[in-house]
């Protein structure tokens, strides 16, 4: 035996034992879809990942001022310049002694006009500090949770006030929570259309790829393999290069979703919410890259698997 | 998975015919029983049909008429997912050697008995001494670009043979290689077949089959003759 065919048995022996998932007959990672794929799935959960985001925050935020809101009630008492500041205050100090003597109510403040002034300001601009400019008196009213509050009777007692209207806030909370159901439903139908654009993209890529090693699955065909045999290649193919624009294009989201939080924090902080994120928030957005990764994969499998049932 | 039952044919055709899409037929009323063990040479000019009759054998290709019949199954009944089965006991080697270009000459002799699920240190063995035996020794880790015409023949030879097959199927086999490799392939292809391998060479060469004396299949217009002959090597 030629010593070059001991080196070469001794090779071969070296060689670690193929793993059945790694090993490959097919040369797909020299197909066309080598780098484009990850790129448009990288594109693709971007998009998906950036709307579940901002989607949740929304949410998020709606929520947080939801639970502000609630049990709670903003009275207004009216500007009234004819009658002066005494007037003013004067009304006020009625207003807070029926509150304050309404069973439920736990407390009832009036919002000093620098708070009010500050409110203000994001809309008005500095004029809104000006003293000659007509505000109304606002009071924080909190009440018991449990507390049951004739409304009617209330608003009633209050009527002897001139100028005086209660804001329960419900409105307002229900279009918040309105808005944040929309901004969710909203948001999934861009990931389910983000998802049906990359499911087609990867059953392109796969029709491609198996257009491109057609005499090489016939030739596996006619030795026997069975179409699984050559699907999971595919799957496995698709899964690895899926994976990698998925986690990418997530981290890329995420990046500009702080980028755009950090924006409207530094730019507008008294207009714009603050964006921020809970714990479960953050699991849905970990679990994309996986989704991706899985509907890529199982969508290439079944593109190859039903592409293959057309041969003998 | 079908049982092989050794006392049906191999391949049995029955009036076959075979057109591709609207042309005429290729093949015309093919009757045709291969006895387990047998070995034959098919001949026949060029465009003959040589090369349709083997892709009905190995299951390339469903017959337009007639009933095919391959280790006792009716190919058009067969269940599709019970073909891989049938196919992994035939060897095929290809006229244009159809070598898996990626992979090196022991990966492409070594894909039957993987497909097959056999023990990786076991392949490696065989598929070594296959190649050495063949004279490819020393091109064990060559892709097939890098191999001649006569090597990449023997790469496919090695490939159709390596899982002892119970019916080989060669379209040219020797068209490659100078006569004293050709005669060495023809005496793998007679060890097999001493083994009880079906053999059916597909050939131009008048030599070869004269010298091995085999029963010839002779294709013209469409139609199978057998031909006796006496005398083999």
């Amino acid at each position: 035996m030629s010593s070059r065919r001991i080196m070469d048995i001794a090779r071969l022996r070296r060689r670690p034992r193929p793993r059945p998932w790694g090993r490959t007959d097919l040369a797909l990672a020299t197909g066309e879809g080598r780098t484009y794929l990850p790129w448009v799935i990288g594109i693709m959960s971007f998009l998906a990942a950036l709307a579940l985001a901002a989607a949740l925050a929304v949410s998020s935020t709606a929520n947080r001022w939801t639970l502000g809101l609630t049990g709670t009630w903003t009275v207004e008492i009216a500007a009234d310049t004819a009658g002066g500041d005494g007037d003013a205050m004067d009304r006020l100090a009625t207003v807070l002694d029926i509150l304050r003597n309404t069973p439920g109510v736990v407390q009832a403040e009036p919002v000093d006009r620098e708070q009010l002034t500050r409110m203000i300001e994001p809309w008005l601009g500095p004029g809104a500090s000006a003293p000659d400019l007509p505000l109304p008196q606002l009071v924080d009213v909190r009440l018991a949770p449990d507390a049951r509050i004739d409304r009617a009777a209330l608003v009633q007692r209050l009527a002897a006030v001139p100028g005086v209207t209660i804001d329960d806030h419900h409105g307002w909370v229900q279009g918040l929570v309105r808005l944040a159901h929309l901004a969710v439903l909203f948001a999934l139908v861009v990931v389910v259309l983000v998802g049906l654009a990359a499911s087609g993209t990867v059953v392109f890529a796969t029709r491609a790829g198996l257009a491109a090693h057609q005499d090489a699955i016939e030739i596996l065909h006619l030795m026997g393999a069975h179409d699984s045999h050559v699907a999971r290649q595919f799957a496995r193919m698709v899964l690895r290069r899926s994976a990698i624009g998925a986690v990418l294009g997530v981290i890329a989201a995420v990046a500009t979703f702080y980028g755009l939080a950090w924006a409207a924090r530094t730019i507008a902080p008294s207009i714009l919410p603050t964006l921020r994120l809970g714990a479960l928030d953050w699991v849905a957005i970990a679990a994309l890259p996986l989704a991706a990764s899985a509907v890529a994969a199982l969508t290439a499998w079944q593109t190859v698997m039903r592409t293959l049932r057309k041969m003998l | 998975m079908q049982r092989d039952n050794d006392q049906h044919p191999v391949v049995r055709f029955e009036s076959v015919g075979l057109r591709y899409g609207l042309g005429p037929e290729i093949l015309r009323d093919i009757t045709l029983a291969l006895e387990p063990g047998s070995f034959h040479f098919l001949t026949g000019a060029s465009g003959a049909g040589k090369s349709s009759l083997l892709r009905l054998m190995y299951l390339a290709q469903l017959p337009t008429r007639g009933r095919l019949t391959v280790f006792g199954r009716n190919v058009a009944t067969t269940p599709r997912h019970e073909l891989p089965a049938l196919r992994r006991r035939i060897g095929v080697v290809f006229q244009d050697f159809r070598l898996l270009d990626h992979l090196s000459a022991v990966d492409n002799v070594a894909l039957p008995l993987r497909l097959a699920g056999a023990d990786e240190d076991q392949i490696r063995t065989h598929v070594v001494e296959l190649l050495t035996w063949v004279g490819l020794g020393d091109q064990l880790h060559a892709k097939p670009i890098t191999l001649s015409g006569g090597q990449k023949q023997r790469v496919a030879i090695a490939r159709a043979v390596i899982t002892r097959p119970r019916l080989l199927l060669a379209d040219e086999p020797t068209g490659n290689v100078d006569d004293q490799i050709a005669v060495r392939l023809l005496y793998l292809f007679e060890e097999l077949h001493k083994m009880g391998t079906t053999v059916v060479i597909a050939t131009h060469n008048a030599a070869l089959v004269s010298r091995f004396g085999y029963p010839e299949l002779r294709l013209e217009g469409g139609t199978l003759t057998r031909l006796e002959r006496r005398g083999a090597a």
